[in-house]
């Protein structure tokens, strides 16, 4: 019996751990996205802040799935860092996320395709869209999503301290 | 005769003990800095804290940094106190003679950006204070803490780049620092020219090797997540009388980077390592910084750089450097290899991906990549001159805006907060007299006597000083008393100010704004 009652919770982790790696985003959320990161609104940038951040939800149809749709502008002239070696001194964007009880991410940022700055450095430039789906289950009445970026800006004659933008989404 | 042998021999461990004894400086010298004995701080991700290290360095080093300077400065000075940042208070450092920050205060008051009421556009930005604006005690800066705790005060200690690594160049070995009173050697190697000199405009006919100066055994360079040291900009550093560039080091800027300065009785260290990675020589230097600091604990800021992105005419060689083909040429060369570099190493990552094997967060970004677009002549004249006001003038014809920098150079300047925004001065080009030479202001001061264009004349003398004066008289009495006396700052505001910190009045630059506000009064 003990065996019996073993295998079974073997099994359902098993099984849970499998189908939560396989799920699929819905191609009509995926539709989507394209518009909703067209269509978000950013704070105008300027020389003293010089990078702009915005999110938005898009749901599936069936309100099963939501997509964190997160845009950045980098005014002209500077730029975030995609990826920064250990060898370089500036600090690599890391998108933040803060998911509430009843929705949980499937797999990892959809990130934009970033430009080669320098040796080893990579960055993002101009309008830049990163995409996190989540599945949705049950969630509380005033539970919010919140995503942000923590990033470091540059141009060529100045870099800025690295900061954190974040922004509430309320999930109703 | 046994008598005068013996008499000299004591004589001789005399001078010898005394040689010993003579090694300590009678100087106070206050530590600020991060005790074991308090929490580690939060927010270590903010660059202020940390110096830009990994938090994972950070907290392997906390608390190690204090005593290390404890122990040094012990050695070589005969007062030293320390306390951590956190309870530091700027009336500790009236009690000593000179303070070294090695990490930043509570802030006493947060940044404040000012908007526009009625578009909320970005107007101007105070930033965070560290100590009170009266604040004059002599300091020696490690690092980011310069600018941090500085930048309200206007110190041109400012904050141009964490990304100073472990070696000095470009260095002024002749500079007092280097020689005493704690004697060492500097030892000089030849090693290669860091890509951000050879790249700058300024930096074409470097060599592709300059002897360098090791200060610390560790940098960032070595991928540890060491501290970053911090290089403040060269120009116009130097446009009063008491500040000095003394040498730059390895960073990606140019070679006029300052990461060993002095602006007044403030003194940047710009490397990061605390005494347990500075060399032996390095330590010497160092403890020779403090002892020079004291020697010019009373020297005020004359100059206060409060904004750090003013353009100085400097500016004008860069713009002009950015029409040459050599300039292009460079430009292209830079992006073609990077980009050729990056299709090799994709379908190096693509390859791997396909196979299976797992990429690293590295290989990941560079499958994710795109080449960078190289740009046209054009687009890159449009980049780099483009947004300047006066490219509607020249376009983009590089021998129109080259003769446009060279015959406006004595007219170009800077609203107090410009960034990197010269434009030429249509009053003073009328009067064909630069704004570099005092005979400007005696000009203007004559307009106003005879009462000829005196709203031009006035618009010169409220742009180009400090001053307000109600008349004619009482302009010319104060530019005969102190015209043998002044001297022209950019960095300052594109003034010309008395060369004495209680002689100017305790007032920013003018913008052309609150010059049309003075006049139609």
């Amino acid at each position: 019996m003990n065996n019996m009652y073993s295998f079974l919770v073997c099994f359902l982790v098993f099984v849970s751990s499998g189908w939560a790696q396989s799920i699929e985003v819905s191609p009509e959320l995926k539709q989507k996205i394209e518009k909703a990161g067209a269509n978000l609104h950013l704070d105008k940038t300027h020389a003293m802040d010089p990078v702009a951040v915005n999110a938005t939800l898009v749901w599936s149809d069936d309100k099963s799935q939501v997509a964190v749709v997160m845009k950045a502008s980098v005014e002209i002239g500077w730029h975030i860092y995609a990826y920064v070696p250990e060898t370089a001194p500036y600090i690599t964007t890391e998108l933040k996320l803060e998911l509430p009880k009843g929705v949980t991410a499937i797999g990892e940022w959809k990130t934009p395709k970033s430009k080669p700055y320098d040796e080893g450095i990579y960055v993002y430039e101009d309008e830049v869209v990163f995409v996190q789906y989540c599945t949705v289950d049950a969630f509380a009445n005033e539970a919010k999503i919140t995503s942000g970026m923590y990033y470091q800006t540059c141009d060529i004659h100045k870099c800025f301290p690295p900061v954190t933008k974040s922004i509430d989404l309320p999930l109703k | 005769m046994k008598n005068k042998l013996f008499y000299s021999l004591a004589l001789a461990i005399c001078m010898t003990f005394t040689g010993f004894a003579q090694e300590k400086q009678s100087i106070s010298v206050l530590y600020v800095g991060y005790s074991a004995d308090k929490p580690m701080p939060e927010n270590l991700a903010s660059a202020s804290i940390s110096g830009g290290m990994t938090a994972e360095r950070f907290k392997a080093e906390y608390g190690k940094r204090m005593p290390a300077f404890k122990s040094l400065l012990e050695k070589y000075f005969t007062t030293v106190k320390i306390v951590d940042a956190r309870d530091y208070n700027e009336s500790m450092s009236k009690e000593v003679d000179v303070t070294v920050f090695d990490e930043a205060p509570t802030p006493i008051k947060p940044r404040v950006i000012n908007n526009d009421p009625v578009t909320g556009e970005f107007v101007s930005m105070e930033p965070a204070k560290y100590v009170s604006d009266d604040f004059n005690s002599a300091a020696v800066f490690i690092g980011h803490t310069s600018s941090v705790i500085g930048s309200s005060l206007g110190s041109k200690l400012d904050w141009y780049c964490l990304c100073l690594d472990r070696h000095a160049h470009h260095i002024k070995t002749e500079h007092p620092i280097f020689k005493g009173p704690f004697k060492t050697s500097i030892t000089l190697k030849d090693m290669a020219t860091p890509s951000g000199v050879l790249e700058a405009f300024d930096g074409m006919d470097v060599p592709k090797e300059i002897p360098m100066w090791e200060v610390d055994t560790e940098g960032y360079e070595d991928g540890k997540g060491f501290r970053i040291g911090m290089v403040a900009r060269g120009w116009g550093f130097e446009d009063s009388s008491n500040a000095e560039i003394i040498s730059s080091g390895v960073c990606s800027k140019q070679k006029t980077a300052v990461a060993l300065g002095r602006h007044g009785n403030f003194f940047l260290w710009g490397f990061a390592g605390s005494p347990d990675y500075m060399t032996a020589e390095a330590k010497k230097v160092f403890v020779n910084a403090i002892v020079y600091t004291n020697a010019h604990k009373n020297d005020k800021l004359i100059v206060r750089k409060y904004n750090e992105r003013i353009a100085t005419k400097q500016f004008i060689d860069e713009m002009a450097f950015y029409t040459t083909k050599a300039s292009y040429d460079s430009h292209v060369k830079f992006y073609e290899e990077l980009n050729e570099n990056t299709v090799k190493q994709k379908a190096e990552f693509a390859k791997k991906q396909a196979a299976g094997e797992e990429l690293s967060q590295r290989e990941k970004m560079i499958l994710n990549s795109d080449p960078q677009k190289i740009k046209t002549r054009e687009e890159y004249l449009e980049k780099n001159i483009g947004r300047n006001k006066w490219a509607k003038i020249t376009g983009l014809d590089t021998l129109a805006i080259r003769k446009y920098l060279k015959d406006n150079r004595p007219y170009f300047f800077s609203e107090p907060d410009g960034f990197y925004d010269l434009n030429v001065d249509e009053d003073i080009k009328s009067l064909q007299i630069a704004n570099t030479d005092i005979n400007v202001l005696d000009k203007a001061i004559s307009m106003l006597e005879n009462g000829t264009e005196t709203t031009k004349a006035k618009r010169i003398l409220l742009r180009y000083t400090l001053e307000n004066f109600p008349t004619a008289k009482a302009w010319r009495t104060w530019f005969n008393k102190n015209k043998s006396n002044m001297f022209f700052s950019e960095v300052g505001g594109f003034v010309w100010m008395i060369d004495d910190a209680d002689a100017n009045p305790k007032v920013r630059p003018r913008s052309e704004k609150e010059i049309a506000a003075l006049i139609s009064k």
